[in-house]
C-alpha cells in the first residue's frame, strides 16, 4: 500500500467528516465523490468503502445521543425494518443498474442535500394527535426527551409510522445503492411523516444508519468488493472527524459554513453529472 | 405512557457503552493494520511478509460492519427478556433481512 496514499484518503475522510458532521451531515454522501473524482478509485469500490465509514460514523456518534436520552431506540427498531428491506433491494440491484445510472442518481441525491440545506427544518411535533389504535401506540413508540432549555422532559407522539416506513425503504435502497447514509429521504421521513422533534428526529436517524449501512455492507463484504487499503484509511479517518472535527470546527460561523457546503456539493453534482457521460474525472490520482 | 422507564434508560445506555467501546476497538485495529503496513514498507523483516496489514485492517473493518448486528442481537435478547414479543419480532426480522442481504452478497460473488 502507498503510505501517501493511505494517508491522503485518511485526510480527505477526516475533512469530509468532521466538516460534515457540523451540519449534521453524513459524510459519505462526500466521500464517493472525492473517491471518485479526486483519487479515480472506481464507483463499485468507492460506494463500498463509503458504506464502511456510514456504519463508523453511526457508530460513533450514537453513544452521546442515546447517553442524552436523545434516541428512540423502539421506533429505531421499527423503522429499520423498512430501511434494511430497502437495502437488500439496493444489493439486489447493484449488479443490474449502470454505472452512468449511479453517477445520476448520485447528482440527483447531492443536488437535493444541497437544496434541503438550504431550507430551515421546521418542528410539528405536537400539531397532531396519534389515535389509541394507531401502530405507534399499540408498539408503545411514543416517548419524551430531556430539554436543557425547558430544563424538563418533554414528551412526543409518533405519528404516521407506515408513510414513515415507505420513506425508509427508499432511503434503505438508496443507502446501498450509493454508499450514503440517506439522510436526504431520512429528514423528511421523521420530519414530515412522523413529526418527531428535531432533535429526536437527528438522533434516531443517526442511530438507525448503521444498521442499515450494515445490511449493505455485509453484502459488499461478502461479494469481496470492500478493498481494505480504501476502506481502512478512509473509515478511521471518518471516526476521528466525526469525533474531534466538530468539537474544533465550532468556532466557525456556521452561516458561511453553509453557504460553502451548498456550493461544494453542487459543484460535485456537476461533476457527477459530467462522469455519468463519461467526461474524464479531475483530481490527484494515486 | 410517553415518558422513558429506567429500564428503557438502562437499555440505552447498555447500548451506548457496546457501541462506544466497539467503535473504539475497531479503529484500534484498523489504525493498528495501518500502522504495520506502514512499518512494514521501510523495515523489511520477515514478520510483515508472513503476516499482512491487510489482514488487520480487514479484521477492523469486520469489527465495524458486526457492531450494528451485535446492537441489534442485545436488542433482541433485551426484548425477549422483557417478554415484549411485537418488537422481538421486529428485531429477528430486521435481523434475518441483513443475513439474506449477507446471502445475496456471496452469491453474486
Amino acid at each position: 500500500m502507498d503510505t501517501s496514499f493511505a494517508l491522503w484518503l485518511f485526510v480527505a475522510a477526516f475533512a469530509a467528516s468532521a466538516l460534515g458532521g457540523l451540519l449534521g451531515m453524513a459524510s459519505g454522501i462526500f466521500i464517493v465523490p472525492i473517491l471518485t473524482m479526486l483519487a479515480g478509485v472506481d464507483i463499485h469500490v468507492a460506494i463500498a468503502a463509503s458504506i464502511v465509514s456510514v456504519i463508523a460514523c453511526s457508530c460513533a456518534s450514537a453513544a452521546p445521543f442515546l447517553e442524552s436520552g436523545l434516541t428512540n431506540i423502539r421506533l429505531a427498531l421499527v423503522l429499520e425494518l423498512a430501511t434494511t428491506l430497502g437495502a437488500l433491494s439496493g444489493v439486489l440491484l447493484t449488479g443490474v443498474i449502470p454505472t452512468s445510472y449511479l453517477y445520476l442518481l448520485f447528482t440527483a441525491v447531492l443536488l437535493l442535500s444541497a437544496q434541503q440545506m438550504l431550507t430551515r427544518r421546521v418542528d410539528a411535533n405536537g400539531l397532531m394527535a396519534a389515535g389509541e389504535g394507531s401502530l405507534a401506540t399499540r408498539l408503545r413508540l411514543h416517548s419524551s426527551y430531556p430539554d436543557r432549555t425547558l430544563g424538563r422532559d418533554v414528551a412526543y407522539q409518533v405519528l404516521r409510522v407506515p408513510l414513515g416506513m415507505a420513506l425508509m425503504y427508499g432511503a434503505g435502497l438508496i443507502s446501498a445503492l450509493l454508499g450514503i447514509g440517506s439522510g436526504v429521504l431520512k429528514i423528511p421521513a421523521m420530519d414530515t411523516a412522523l413529526r418527531l422533534p428535531i432533535k429526536v428526529s437527528s438522533a434516531t436517524s443517526n442511530f438507525m444508519i448503521g444498521v442499515t449501512a450494515a445490511a449493505g455492507a455485509c453484502a459488499y463484504f461478502a461479494r469481496g468488493d470492500i478493498n481494505a487499503a480504501i476502506a481502512g484509511p478512509v473509515a478511521l479517518g471518518s471516526v476521528v472527524g466525526s469525533l474531534l472535527g466538530a468539537r474544533l470546527l465550532l468556532g466557525l460561523p456556521n452561516e458561511k459554513l453553509r453557504l460553502f457546503f451548498v456550493i461544494v456539493l453542487v459543484a460535485l453534482a456537476v461533476q457527477m453529472l459530467l462522469s455519468a457521460f463519461g467526461v474524464h474525472r479531475i483530481g490527484i490520482h494515486p | 405512557m410517553n415518558g422513558k422507564t429506567s429500564a428503557l434508560q438502562a437499555q440505552e445506555r447498555q447500548i451506548a457503552a457496546l457501541l462506544f467501546f466497539g467503535t473504539r476497538l475497531a479503529s484500534a485495529v484498523i489504525g493498528a493494520g495501518l500502522a504495520w503496513q506502514v512499518l512494514g514498507s521501510y523495515l523489511h523483516a520477515p514478520a510483515f511478509k508472513q503476516f499482512s496489514g491487510g489482514t488487520i485492517i480487514t479484521l477492523g473493518i469486520g469489527i465495524f460492519i458486526g457492531l450494528p448486528i451485535v446492537r441489534l442481537l442485545l436488542m433482541l435478547v433485551m426484548l425477549l427478556r422483557e417478554r415484549d414479543y411485537p418488537l422481538s419480532l421486529v428485531a429477528a426480522i430486521v435481523l434475518g433481512i441483513i443475513f439474506s442481504a449477507a446471502l445475496a452478497g456471496l452469491r453474486m460473488h
